[in-house]
């Protein structure tokens, strides 16, 4: 076993894992299950987060990469009484069916609009790009994220 | 990977290559491998994350150094210099996650047959910095992939970075895959030396539809020292799909492979005389 220490969503972890663990196994055993796990090898995207700000597949990053590191998971963005603004536009749309692949595509959303406050179609798609939804057919999740874009512009114009 | 009982993250390079002069110690790039490997062999892993002179691209009047940590992405976005066919073959590369996560280094170093950057590196003419506890080295890309890359390296020797002359080539770079995502069928990547009217230097590589990236010879042969012209670029494209062995893939035949090649190396060897910009295909 091999000690790390990582820190989740704001809290610091000190946990033992064993060198084949994946960070997708290490976040579901810590009981953050919105991280999924469909594939585990790299092609779904639905166990994506957030780590150091670069947004990657979980199942693909062994935990003792995370040593030392600030991983973020979609139960950091907000919740049912308090949704941050991609959350309720993906609501908004009906971005949202069976729901599995939806935590990724939040946070793949999210780093998006932290470096891109307008970002166009194409954009967008790119961001998404790798978040296999076998329910939609994408499409409201574009408008979602373009939504989110415009609620979170407007809030930062009205703080000014 | 089970018997794997040491996990280190040096900040420099000097400490990784002591780390992996011990037998049984492995290097650690993008990682998008290395969680899904289960070699037994491994006892210690040196994880290059945060070595921070491999994290660099640098540019001066000649040429462009991309350190080996350095990501797709970063690749693509880098807003200097960078040769156009290198940053089509890395946008080419999977998906946004795994283009964050894939490096240059862990794309050389652990070829397999779909890799698109190897493609452009090789018809570029890279050369390759190397480094290990006892030695630093420099050898050209085509001297890396006379054999499996992992093979050329020594023992505790990692790839440090790839260096390409700026300006040298008119180049393009296709990858032919079904969906933006799935592994090439096929990459092209065409590079030209051109003075006046005369292709001086050919170079074309291939990805996909072989085992592992390599150089077209006899199509580039071909080429250099002619005077351009189309019925050469189409001649070029025949011996081109005559001269290679495929791969089998479940997902086409043969004689796809063929056809699809002489297609598009000639398509390829057009847009670099053109100039045109390089681009995907679902081989439409």
């Amino acid at each position: 076993m091999i000690q790390i220490s990582l820190n989740i969503n704001g809290e610091d972890f000190d946990v033992d894992v064993s060198p084949d663990l994946t960070l997708l196994d290490l976040l579901r055993e810590l009981g953050f299950h919105s991280v999924k796990k469909g594939c585990g090898e790299g092609d779904c995207g639905a166990c994506g987060v957030i780590m150091d700000g670069i947004y990657c597949k979980s199942c693909l990053v062994l935990a003792m990469q995370a040593n030392g590191r600030d991983v973020f998971t979609v139960e950091s963005m907000g919740d049912v009484n308090d949704p941050h603004p991609l959350q309720q536009a993906f609501v908004d749309e009906g971005a949202v069916q069976c729901g599995y692949c939806i935590p990724s595509m939040l946070l793949a959303a999210d780093v998006l609009l932290s470096e891109n406050e307008d970002p166009t179609d194409d954009e967008i798609k790119e961001a998404l790009d790798g978040n296999l939804c076998r329910c939609t057919g994408y499409v409201k999740q574009i408008a979602a994220v373009k939504k989110a874009a415009k609620m979170m512009r407007e809030e930062e114009n009205d703080a000014e | 990977m089970i018997n794997v009982e040491q996990y280190d993250r040096p900040d420099t390079l000097k400490e990784a290559l002591e780390l992996l002069a011990k037998e049984g110690a492995v290097a650690l790039a993008g990682g998008t491998s290395m969680s899904l490997a289960k070699n037994p062999s491994w006892n210690s892993i040196v994880d290059l994350s945060d070595i921070e002179e491999i994290q660099t691209i640098e540019e001066d009047d000649e040429f462009i150094t991309i350190g080996a940590m350095v990501t797709m992405t970063e690749i693509f976005r880098h807003p200097g210099n960078m040769p156009c066919s290198i940053s089509a073959a890395a946008r080419a590369v999977s998906s946004t996650p795994i283009r964050n996560m894939t490096t240059v280094g862990g794309s050389l170093a652990r070829s397999v047959y779909w890799n698109d950057l190897p493609v452009a590196l090789l018809s570029l003419g890279a050369s390759v910095g190397l480094a290990s506890a006892h030695e630093r080295r420099r050898i050209s890309i085509d001297e890396l992939y006379t054999s499996h890359p992992s093979k050329v390296l020594k023992s505790g020797e990692i790839i440090t970075d790839v260096k390409v002359e700026l300006g040298k080539y008119k180049t393009n770079f296709i990858k032919l895959a079904r969906t933006h995502v799935d592994y090439a069928l096929l990459n092209v990547c065409a590079s030209l030396e051109v003075k006046g009217n005369v292709i001086a230097n050919a170079r074309i590589s291939v990805g996909g539809a072989v085992n592992m990236a390599r150089l077209v010879i006899p199509a580039g042969e071909l080429l250099s020292g002619q005077q351009y012209s189309d019925d050469l670029f189409i001649k070029a494209g025949e011996t081109a799909a005559e001269s290679i062995e495929y791969r089998s893939d479940f997902r086409v035949n043969r004689e796809y492979q063929k056809a699809v090649t002489a297609k598009l190396v000639t398509r390829s060897l057009r847009d670099a005389w053109n100039n045109c910009e390089c681009n995907e295909t679902d081989g439409e």
